[in-house]
């Protein structure tokens, strides 16, 4: 039996002192979709930066291994350039930072830690413009700053784009899906299937069943205080739709 | 310490403080200076910087002329208030001209400006103890297409007063490129500018200030725009012992338009204090007063914006932005903003906010794969050029602004592994 690509067991994460994740268990393999589903405050965003490596959300308990690796023995940036790719629920704005400047140096970053060549201005260009094009960015999106004076809609793209760029190994993807239209949500598909075609799997954190449409998913997890209190397939997404997460 | 301002003036002055013609404004201005002495905290707008204090604790001698030859013809030197460079060396350029402040030769147009009388103490000082400096007039329509470049060099425990006059006739443009070099060793720097830009003219300024540990660094810039005039002034500070720059501007005519863009970035025990004033005299014109500061070390960064708009110079546009990341706990930040407004039709804002670095930003960056010491490097450059884009000499303002953010953060570094370092 392989080991998985991602494995929590017994993970419980505090956060300024308040218990959020109490013994959560979890196995993603390689190239697997998964859903997480919670209501608010159930630890959803909790587990996705304490995956990421966030300060102040470090497991006080249990284990997180990523490709066989420790995941707390790691820094934020160790577990990105293993392939950890966090979309954030709410992407953060820097006003004066290009971005592709950005997307070039967190590209080179990673390219850097495998032991690869820089990738050159003209071939970044090239492969930045096409994937902005597959998922409908403008050419005027990329010659501004990260997130500055972007919509919500705009910054969950731009969270798309990257993940397409870096080609992770694993997306958590935190309500990505909140601020899309419906063409959006369905470029967002199409690029989480092509990423999973090249063996990415996927950890998607939402509350609605519109983007998992779009998606041919493996498992859901329902997280309720801070555990995973049902496991089903792509079934329980509909069943939590219908009936509220009291189901 | 009571500071006495007679020992600023020896008993005996040198030869060149007899220039000009000028014996009755030198001695008018050196008697307010003795009457009025030197600006100290008790005064409002000197609270954050004590020069009086800090020249009597560190006097500096009048200088001799230094003997350097003038190297680099690219550059006008200006050494110890002297200017170093040779008339022949002097840019040339159709619609330009340049006149040394020395001589007989002094055109009318440049006398005029050193005739001008002198209200505050630090300017009568530099008026009473003149050396030498610069004069520039760009005719009428002309556009200078290079940009003139100052070096003011400084050597150790000297005092220096130098000049340098500007004036943009009708719809003349300029740029301006001022460096102030790092050194060693003390000595005190007392500049004024005096600038004048007639209708439609356009000047743009860089001012870059090195650090020096031990220098007190004073200059003003005092300017004046007529209608449709435009100034645009970029200062990146790095601090001395004591820098304190002003910068005034008078707004005179309808859609006169300043913008000053100011950054410290000061590390180890520097101290920088920007003092930009701006006077809407007339309706109809903008002003923008912006600065950025990035502090370590036990530095301390002060901006004092003043804004006065008098009455009825409706439809004027003024805006204050004050922003500051402090990379240490003993680093300090004061922004004073002030705001006189005696108009009723007016747009005016103001903002100011001192913080650390975005901890959410730095993990944003550092998920991306970017290790931390690159993604705080980033994050200050962005706040950096996110201050910069509309300036003049973007290029040569940002790589001055990088080369300066990076020998700080290296300041930083050393200063946490001494810390660290228990033989330390």
């Amino acid at each position: 039996m392989t080991t998985p690509l991602l494995t929590l067991d017994n993970l419980h994460v505090a956060v300024e002192g308040k218990p959020i994740l109490n013994g959560l268990h979890l196995a993603i393999n390689d190239g697997e979709i998964h859903a997480l589903m919670g209501p608010n405050g159930s630890g959803k965003s909790t587990l996705a930066f304490a995956l990421a490596g966030r300060e102040g959300y470090e497991p006080r308990k249990g284990e997180m291994r990523f490709q066989k690796r420790d995941l707390s023995a790691l820094a934020p940036e160790e577990r990105a350039r293993l392939g950890l790719f966090l979309g954030f629920q709410q992407p953060v704005d820097i006003p004066g930072l290009g971005v592709m400047p950005f997307l070039r140096a967190a590209l080179n970053a990673k390219r850097q830690a495998r032991g690869e060549e820089e990738i050159s201005p003209a071939d970044f260009l090239r492969l930045c413009r096409g994937a902005a094009e597959r998922l409908g960015i403008s050419e005027e999106l990329l010659r501004r700053n990260v997130n500055d004076g972007f919509s919500g809609g705009e910054k969950k793209r731009l969270e798309i784009l990257q993940m397409t760029i870096l080609k992770p190994r694993l997306a958590i993807l935190d309500e990505i899906d909140s601020g899309l239209d419906i063409d959006a949500l369905k470029l967002l598909g199409h690029a989480v299937n092509a990423l999973r075609e090249d063996g990415m799997a996927a950890l998607l954190i939402t509350h609605y069943r519109r983007l998992l449409e779009h998606l041919a998913l493996d498992k859901v997890h329902l997280l309720r205080d801070g555990k995973i209190a049902r496991r089903g397939g792509a079934e329980l997404a509909e069943i939590v739709e219908r009936e509220g997460y009291a189901a | 310490m009571p500071p006495n301002p007679e020992n600023l003036f020896p008993d005996n002055l040198p030869s060149w403080t007899k220039l000009h013609g000028d014996k009755a404004i030198r001695d008018q201005c050196r008697q307010r200076v003795l009457r009025e002495g030197l600006p100290h905290r008790r005064l409002e707008g000197w609270t954050y910087t004590d020069i009086a204090a800090a020249l009597a604790r560190q006097p500096s001698a009048l200088p001799k002329r230094p003997k350097d030859a003038e190297r680099d013809a690219a550059d006008i030197l200006i050494k110890d208030g002297f200017l170093m460079t040779p008339p022949k060396n002097l840019p040339k350029e159709t619609g330009l001209e340049i006149a040394p402040l020395s001589g007989a030769s002094l055109p009318s147009w440049a006398a005029d400006f050193l005739q001008e009388e002198e209200s505050a103490a630090l300017p009568s000082l530099n008026r009473a103890l003149t050396q030498e400096g610069i004069a520039i007039r760009v005719r009428a329509r002309a556009r200078i297409a290079s940009p003139i470049r100052f070096i003011f060099a400084a050597s150790q425990n000297h005092a220096a007063y130098p000049r340098l006059i500007v004036l943009l006739e009708k719809g003349a443009k300029l740029s301006l490129m001022e460096t102030h070099p790092a050194g060693e060793g003390g000595g005190f720097l007392n500049l004024v500018r005096q600038i004048h830009l007639d209708a439609g003219a356009a000047l743009h300024h860089l001012i870059i200030q090195e650090a020096r540990h031990s220098f007190i660094h004073a200059s003003a810039a005092r300017i004046a725009l007529q209608k449709e005039a435009r100034c645009q002034t970029a200062i990146i500070a790095e601090g001395a012992k004591l820098a304190r720059m002003e910068w005034d501007c008078s707004l005179n005519g309808k859609n006169a338009d300043a913008h000053l863009a100011a950054l410290i970035l000061a590390g180890d025990s520097r101290h920088a204090d920007i003092a930009a004033r701006v006077f809407h005299k007339s309706g109809g014109a903008r002003s923008f007063l912006s600065a950025r500061a990035i502090l370590g070390g036990r530095a301390r960064g002060v901006f004092q914006a003043a804004t006065h708009i008098a009455h009825r110079a409706n439809q004027s546009d003024a805006r204050q932005n004050s922003r500051a990341c402090l990379l240490s706990p003993n680093a300090h930040m004061r922004a004073k903003p002030e705001l006189a407004i005696y108009a009723d039709d007016v747009k005016c804002a103001h903002g100011s906010a001192v913080g650390e670095m975005d901890d959410n930003a730095l993990f944003y960056l550092r998920q991306r794969g970017l290790s931390e010491k690159i993604a705080k490097s980033m994050l200050l450059e962005a706040f950096i050029q996110d201050h910069l884009p509309s300036l003049p000499n973007m290029n040569h303002a940002m790589d001055a602004a990088r080369l300066s953010l990076k020998k700080l953060l290296k300041s930083e570094k050393s200063e946490k592994s001494e810390k660290h370092d228990p033989a330390a």
